[in-house]
């Protein structure tokens, strides 16, 4: 009796725990997150603005950075940035970095919007070759930092979970073909693009085209050491259709609001003030020819005039000038956080005119093109120059173009103008950035050793 | 049956008669309480519950209860005999007038043999039925301890529970760690219940846990003075029931009920005086400046160098202390009210609570304040049904200062500060602003300029940081028995709390100089309802037991509601209003629903053997869909093999059991994790700081977040086998308690790294096992028990062998907690929650380093692990990470004594961390900036190994070549925190802390009774934390930057500093 009784109360609990009960744990805030959208949510525009904030701050930081140390136009004054201003880094130091090129805001959302420009009702042939162009800008940028990277394998979780990493100079003939294909596509005419949503463009196809061609150009240039001279035939072909004037320049999108603010601005001024100053190397070059860029790239040392620092030394407020506007708290200037940073610009098509006119046995259009940039920067033209020394003017005059500039690094590494003098303790200036840490971590095909060079840059500098 | 019932009618009034007429008058009951060794008890409760009246007995043992007249009939009624560590009694006494007589002989019971323990989940044993380790912990024990933190309570109390303050900042957490991490998922905390219902002991940091401030856990809102005992269960082999929630153990708290009898009354008021107990060693030589050159300040608005390694300060110059300068004496008062009684049908407990720490920071913004009631009864309805309520409200507020990584934090700013530089001048007169060592004449048109590092006497006085809790919890219960073998317990409990906070830099604060305001609500809520029946079975008279089946239910809902304001428009007010733009809203929630079934089977052989089986079958919503419900087993025998033995068994052992247990737990995964997400998550710069969201222009912008999905996660399991001796050792004069446990953890959650190429950064997966094997030791010996005092003594030891054995698809997992270069960190072969970052290069390892070539062919015959010095007689950085230090004690233990004659109690307690290592970050970092003592040797010169860093041994070309160490060639080199590698700050923080000593009287003379009328007051002096004894240089090694929010304690980067408290506490019972 007693026993059934038992045997009766246990099934009945056993049954009530299980029946319904699953219902219990399933609804709409307990199996789907009530926190963030599903990709489902998102139209092909919300991607979009992700991508480009996302491109303006790989362009626009640590990377920037690092390449204004290694070039010095910029110099570590504190802690963490003198090491790394003197070549001590290691695979956690870009880590970040290296990795935002390809997860979200970056060549998976790139790859998302080309699917969904496609298969749109109407396919937007102007979303597709601005995602294209993106694509090209930021995976171009990272093969220029590292060398070989992942590429024919990448975004391709399910085939290729650790994909293997492509030749550098693989990667940028690949990135060749697609800049035709973004051309092709902007040249066409269905669909509306990003239009406003394009904060820096405002969805302008001739803008969009102008900058496929320049990113053409520079990228024919980045292999132009291991290639040769062919190379520089096609950039100065690409070049002629590059950024045609200044009004189209690729500006990055800032304001003064807390997180829109110019990465420049957030480092020097809210995050690390005393980390970073300017290179001496560029001041002491822009003040023997009396630049007028002067007081637009720098403040003023308290006795007055302009000083840098040289890499490794420690922070002297007395003698190492700030970016321009710093002192003032970040008001006007390039230290200002509406500071719109130039990435490509109309200046530095002239100079690649220039450089690939020269390289291609036309001294003529080479210099013109040199003073052309020299006079709107408000130096004299030069005259009565030529050789080597022409190939040394506009190769020093592009140093203080890209000042900020990322390509600045490139440009030294294959014309090592203007001379440098390494830092103290390294036979020869840095060739290349570690890998992700993240990666080598996870991906057993990542190269190892670490190359000290990369592939398009067989010659270290003297 | 008419006829009878007129007969009953006639014998009860006829037998009433004689007890009227003597009705009036009153009937004393007197005697004296024994333990069967002939040793008058005092202090016993001896109460006739169905009267409602009591008393407690004096030394002599001697008690009186006086029955008033109107009350007696002549009627028999039960006499109870009650006291702690005592196997209780009741008589039948017959009522007659004049007086009764009655002594009691109480058998002593220090295992508390009989007592009724609660196991969990309804269920309730008799101690000598568990098959478990046992590790019960009393009020007087709680109380003695002088923590107003129920948590920190719980520190040397048990071996294997390790509890650290965070700080001694009012209102800071406490992070407890049972038997070692079981997960890489959370903060490796146990499960607290409360009467039968969980209770929230999250932490939520209202900034980044490396900088903002301390932030209290929210089970600090339980009156430590409300709780009976708390009983620990240890590990998977106990915690089964519990299932899913149970993977880091079980803290059981009952919370005290009244008693039939009199009503007794109790006022507890205590004051204590607070101290800082060490800070860092400052330099007081040399002076602000760089390369030996003073800084100075030539205008108005100047910049000045961060560093002190100007020249020296001609003799004279003022120096100031800039660590003693932030410190005061604080203090603590705590009052607490109790009534509670009752009769044999209903029983309440009363209690109300005020509490109010001011800290030893100095200025108005360090205080924590709490006030709690609660209301508790039971009533009995018929016999066989009785039902009760339980409900607390605690109302909790402070105000806490910036501390770690935190340009605006109080030691960064003071610590970096040269020592001639006046500091608490943070005003500058001129202008009434904000001035700092690096920014000292601030200009007029400065208000919102960074000012470096803020002064610290500024952020004491101007930043806010508050919390504001209202928490309630309790259930209501009931539980009917409707045979008399069968009981049927219901409970549904609730617990919610609405927490909410301000944190506040006032314009010119140097990482945000317009000032800036973060609002954050966090709201947390929890309903558990739970069915447990069980019925009580004898098959012979050797076989008996109980079958248990139970049901439970749970939600728990967490909304979080977190603004940032930049930039304030007015330099006050404090609110989002008055700012000029806000960071995206973090707006995050979060629910989670359970449903679990389970059953236990007990069976009792011969009194001697106890066999208990059961399981649970849990169901969660964080669960995959095609892992909804797993299954969590136990098992356990326990065998009383002195019974067995019997006559046969040695003198000196009186009381032996052996025990062994198996059981698996689990942890549940956190949720949401099946789903794809997008994310509108700031982007950063590379962990520098500077950030933008993808949202730009008002362009609304979504990006996939990095997370991929993964629809298979089930829960991690542990499975333990656990297996001791309890032994009673002559006479009971001395108890031991041995224990090993073997636990493996398997499908443990933790987000695999995955290649960033492949578009996603992390996949949670079930991929990790871990190990945590040990041994728990506890001896109890009472070598003095003479009629007029005892003295016992207690040790305590525990060991824990932690290991991660297994992360499938990665090397390492960067847990939260810690910094680039020492970071927290669960490695394949180490423990979980190492310290993982750069080391020095060194022989033997096969290095060949970029730079230097390969190591060990120019290390000679220097012994493998050798620090490999360059040419230049200095060491190099190793480019490749490593395990460089472990926070994990060696072993922990505990020594209690306490000491009674008469009326005087003294007491100690000394609590044992040994081994384990801290990263001093805070040393690293006062090494650049030239401000700790240690760089007063700046320009001297050392030999590495001989006369500098002797610690060590080194090898390699530049051996016993002797460098001059200056800020150039050291201490801003490979000798600083920031720019050599970390392993060298890493030190051994093994500590012993007198936790508690104290010396009390009780006073219940016959003046207390008649005058005052109160049945005793107890007086106490005590210490808290007073003696810390350790090797570590740094502020404290039992203090942790990142709290009971992330629970690494590898980490002392400007970790705000432990307090000491003198006690003084009276208390009054009636």
């Amino acid at each position: 009796m007693h026993s059934s009784f038992l045997r009766l109360g246990l099934g009945a609990l056993l049954a009530l725990a299980s029946v319904g009960c699953n219902d219990y744990l399933t609804g709409s805030s307990l199996s789907g997150d009530p926190n963030n959208p599903t990709p489902a949510n998102a139209t092909i525009d919300q991607l979009f603005v992700a991508t480009q904030t996302s491109l303006t701050g790989q362009l626009t930081g640590e990377l920037a950075r690092a390449a204004c140390m290694y070039t010095q136009q910029c110099a570590g004054t504190d802690r963490q940035y003198q090491a790394i201003g003197t070549y001590v880094v290691d695979e956690g130091t870009f880590a970040g970095s290296f990795d935002r090129f390809y997860t979200g805001g970056g060549l998976t959302d790139l790859r998302n919007i080309q699917q969904k420009a496609l298969v749109a009702t109407v396919p937007d042939s102007i979303y597709l070759g601005v995602a294209k162009v993106m694509e090209a800008y930021m995976i171009g940028t990272a093969a220029d930092l590292w060398g070989a990277i992942p590429y024919s394998e990448a975004i391709d979780p399910v085939n290729h979970p650790t994909p293997h990493y492509d030749n550098q100079l693989t990667v940028y003939a690949a990135l060749q073909t697609v800049l035709d294909d973004a051309i092709k596509a902007l040249n066409g005419s269905t669909g509306n693009g990003p239009s406003s949503n394009d904060l820096v463009y405002g969805g302008s196809k001739t803008k969009w085209l102008q900058l496929a061609h320049l990113l053409k150009a520079r990228y024919y240039l980045h292999v132009a050491e291991a290639n040769g001279a062919a190379a520089y035939t096609s950039a100065l072909a690409e070049a002629n259709q590059g950024i045609s004037v200044p009004a189209n320049d690729y500006r990055s999108y800032q304001s003064a609001a807390t997180t829109e603010g110019n990465f420049w601005y957030q480092f020097q001024i809210v995050q690390r003030d005393s980390y970073l100053r300017m290179g001496k190397r560029l001041v002491d070059l822009m003040k023997a020819r009396s630049d007028p860029r002067l007081a637009a790239y720098f403040d003023s040392l308290p006795a007055g005039g302009y000083g840098g620092a040289n890499p490794g030394q420690q922070l002297d407020p007395a003698s190492m000038s700030n970016l321009s506007g710093c002192g003032a708290g970040g008001a006007g200037g390039r230290c200002d956080p509406a500071f719109r940073q130039p990435l490509a610009t109309h200046a530095e098509t002239q100079l690649v005119i220039a450089e690939a006119a020269y390289q291609t046995g036309d001294a003529i259009t080479a210099l013109d093109s040199l003073n052309a940039e020299r006079t709107a920067a408000g130096l004299p033209a030069l005259v009565g120059i030529s050789g080597t020394a022409l190939l040394d003017s506009i190769m020093t005059e592009k140093y203080v173009v890209t000042f900020q500039n990322i390509e600045a690094w490139s440009d030294y590494k294959r014309t090592c103008t203007p001379s440098l003098v390494p830092a103290a303790g390294a036979a020869q200036v840095i060739g290349r950035l570690p890998y992700s840490i993240d990666e080598v971590n996870t991906n057993p095909n990542v190269p190892s050793p670490e190359p000290a060079r990369n592939a398009n840059d067989p010659n270290p500098c003297p | 049956m008419l006829h009878s019932i007129r007969r009953f009618l006639a014998c009860t009034v006829l037998a009433w008669l004689p007890s009227l007429l003597a009705a009036q008058q009153p009937v004393t009951i007197s005697g004296a309480v024994t333990s069967d060794a002939g040793l008058p008890l005092g202090q016993t409760e001896v109460s006739i519950p169905a009267l409602g009246v009591g008393g407690l007995t004096k030394d002599d043992g001697r008690y009186t209860i006086v029955i008033p007249g109107a009350r007696v009939s002549g009627q028999t009624v039960a006499v109870t005999a009650r006291r702690l560590g005592y196997k209780p009694m009741t008589v039948q006494i017959t009522l007659t007038p004049g007086g009764v007589t009655h002594d009691f002989t109480l058998a002593a019971n220090p295992l508390q043999l009989g007592e009724v323990v609660v196991t969990g989940a309804g269920t309730v044993s008799a101690a000598e039925k568990l098959g478990n380790v046992r590790n019960s912990v009393d009020s007087s024990l709680i109380q003695r301890s002088n923590e107003m933190n129920i948590v920190a309570a719980l520190a040397g109390k048990a071996p294997n529970v390790e509890v650290q303050s965070q700080a001694g900042d009012p209102g800071s957490s406490a992070i407890i760690r049972i038997r070692g991490e079981r997960t890489l998922n959370g903060t490796g905390q146990p499960l607290i219940v409360v009467d039968g219902v969980p209770l929230d002991n999250s932490t939520e940091a209202t900034g980044s846990y490396l900088g903002s401030t301390v932030a209290p856990n929210r089970a600090s809102d339980l009156n430590p003075n409300d709780v009976a005992t708390s009983d620990v269960l240890m590990g998977a082999a106990s915690g089964a029931i519990y299932g899913a929630r149970a993977g880091q153990g079980v803290v059981l708290i009952t919370t005290k009920s009244g008693q039939p009898g009199p009503t007794r009354y109790s006022l507890r008021s205590s004051f204590s005086v607070d101290n800082v107990t060490h800070g860092v060693p400052l330099q007081t030589t040399f002076g602000q400046g760089t390369q030996g050159n003073a800084a100075v300040c030539a205008a108005v608005g100047c910049r000045l160098t961060s560093g002190s390694w100007g020249a020296p300060l001609a003799a004279g110059t003022p120096v100031y202390d800039h660590f003693g300068d932030l410190f005061q004496t604080g203090y603590l008062t705590e009052n607490n009210l109790t009534v509670s009684g009752g009769n044999d049908r209903t029983l309440f407990y009363l209690s109300g609570e005020g509490m109010y720490n001011r800290g030893d920071m100095v200025g108005p913004n360090n205080h924590y304040q709490r006030a709690t009631v609660r209301m508790k009864g039971s009533h009995r309805v018929r016999d066989n049904l009785t039902i009760g309520g339980n409900v607390a409200f605690a109302d909790t507020r402070g105000a806490f200062i910036q501390k770690g990584s935190n340009i605006s934090g109080l030691l960064l700013g003071s610590l970096r500060t040269p020592p001639e530089f006046d500091d608490q001048n943070y005003i500058d007169p001129t202008t009434g602003l904000h001035r700092s060592y690096r920014y000292p004449r601030p200009s007029a048109t400065s208000q919102v300029a960074t000012r470096g590092y803020d002064n610290p006497f500024f952020v004491l006085n101007r930043d806010d940081a508050t919390g504001r809790t209202g928490h309630t919890f309790g259930n209501v219960n009931g539980n009917y028995l409707p045979v008399s073998w069968l009981k049927l317990d219901a409970n549904v409990g609730v617990d919610y709390s609405a927490d909410e906070r301000l944190e506040a830099l006032a314009q010119s604060s140097s990482g945000f100089p317009g000032g800036q305001v973060t609002s954050a609500d966090f709201k947390r809520l929890q309903i558990d309802q739970s069915l447990v029946g069980t019925a009580s079975y004898t098959l012979s008279r050797d076989v008996s037991g109980t079958v248990t089946i139970g049901e439970n239910l749970n939600s728990r809902t967490f909304h979080q509601i977190y603004v940032t304001g930049n930039n304030l428009i007015a330099p006050s007010p404090f609110k989002l209003a008055n700012t000029v733009d806000r960071s995206t809203p973090s707006d995050l929630e979060t629910d989670i629903h359970t449903t679990s079934a389970f059953g236990q089977l007990t069976v009792d052989v011969k009194q001697q053997l106890y066999l208990t089986a059961a399981v649970r079958n849990d169901g969660s919503s964080t669960f995959g869909t095609s892992n909804r419900r797993h299954w969590f087993p136990k098992a356990s025998i326990a065998w009383d093999f002195t019974t067995t033995l019997g006559e046969g068994r040695p003198s000196w052992l009186s009381y032996g059991k052996l025990r062994s247990a198996y059981g698996q737990t689990g942890q549940e995964p956190d949720p949401y994790q099946t789903v794809a997400t997008l994310s509108t998550l700031d982007l950063g710069d590379g962990g520098w700081g500077p950030s933008l969201s993808p949202t730009q222009g008002g362009k609304g912008a979504l990006y996939t977040g990095g997370v991929a999905p993964q629809p298979l996660i089930k829960p991690e399991r542990t499975r333990e086998y656990e297996g001791g001796v309890d032994l009673g050792l002559f006479k009971d004069r001395a108890d031991l308690h041995v224990t090993y446990y073997n636990d493996k953890s398997t499908d443990v959650i933790f987000q695999v790294p995955v290649p960033p190429s492949t578009g996603f950064s992390s996949q949670a997966q079930n991929g990790g096992t871990i190990t945590n094997i040990g041994e728990e030791l506890s001896l109890n010996v009472r070598p003095l028990q003479v009629r007029d005092g005892s003295w016992e003594i207690g040790v305590q030891w525990g060991r824990n062998r932690n290991r991660v054995v297994e992360l499938k698809g990665a090397q390492f997992v960067f847990l939260p907690g810690g910094f680039t270069g020492s970071s927290a960190a669960a490695v394949a072969g180490s423990q979980v929650g190492v310290i993982y970052g750069t080391d020095f290069i060194r022989c033997g390892l096969g290095i060949i380093d970029p730079t230097e070539g390969n190591i060990d062919a120019q290390c000679g015959n220097a012994p493998k692990g050798s620090i490999y010095l360059a040419a230049d007689g200095l060491p190099r950085t190793d480019v490749t990470n490593r395990v460089v230090g472990d926070p994990h004690p060696d072993w922990t233990g505990s020594v209690r004594t306490s000491f009674t004659y008469k009326k005087w109690q003294v007491s100690g307690l000394l609590d044992i961390s040994h081994g384990g290592q801290k990263w001093n970050g805070t040393k690293g970092a006062l090494y650049q900036f030239g401000t700790h003592k240690d760089t007063e040797i700046r320009g001297q010169t050392r030999t590495f190994g001989k006369d500098y860093y002797t610690q060590y041994t080194f090898g390699g070309p530049g051996l016993g070549v002797p460098v001059v160490l200056d800020q150039n060639t050291w201490f801003q080199a490979e000798g600083s925190g920031f720019n050599g590698p970390s392993s060298q700050f890493v030190e051994g923080a093994g500590w012993v802390k007198l936790r508690e000593i104290s010396l009390g009287y009780t006073l219940d003379n016959d003046w207390v009774r008649n005058t005052l009328g109160l049945n005793s007051i107890d007086v106490r002096v005590s210490g808290r934390n007073l003696v810390t004894w350790t090797k570590y240089t740094g502020i404290d090694p039992e203090s942790t930057l990142e709290g009971a929010e992330i629970g690494y304690r590898g980490s002392d980067y400007f970790n705000h500093p432990q307090a000491r408290s003198f006690v003084f506490t009276l208390v009054l019972n009636r």
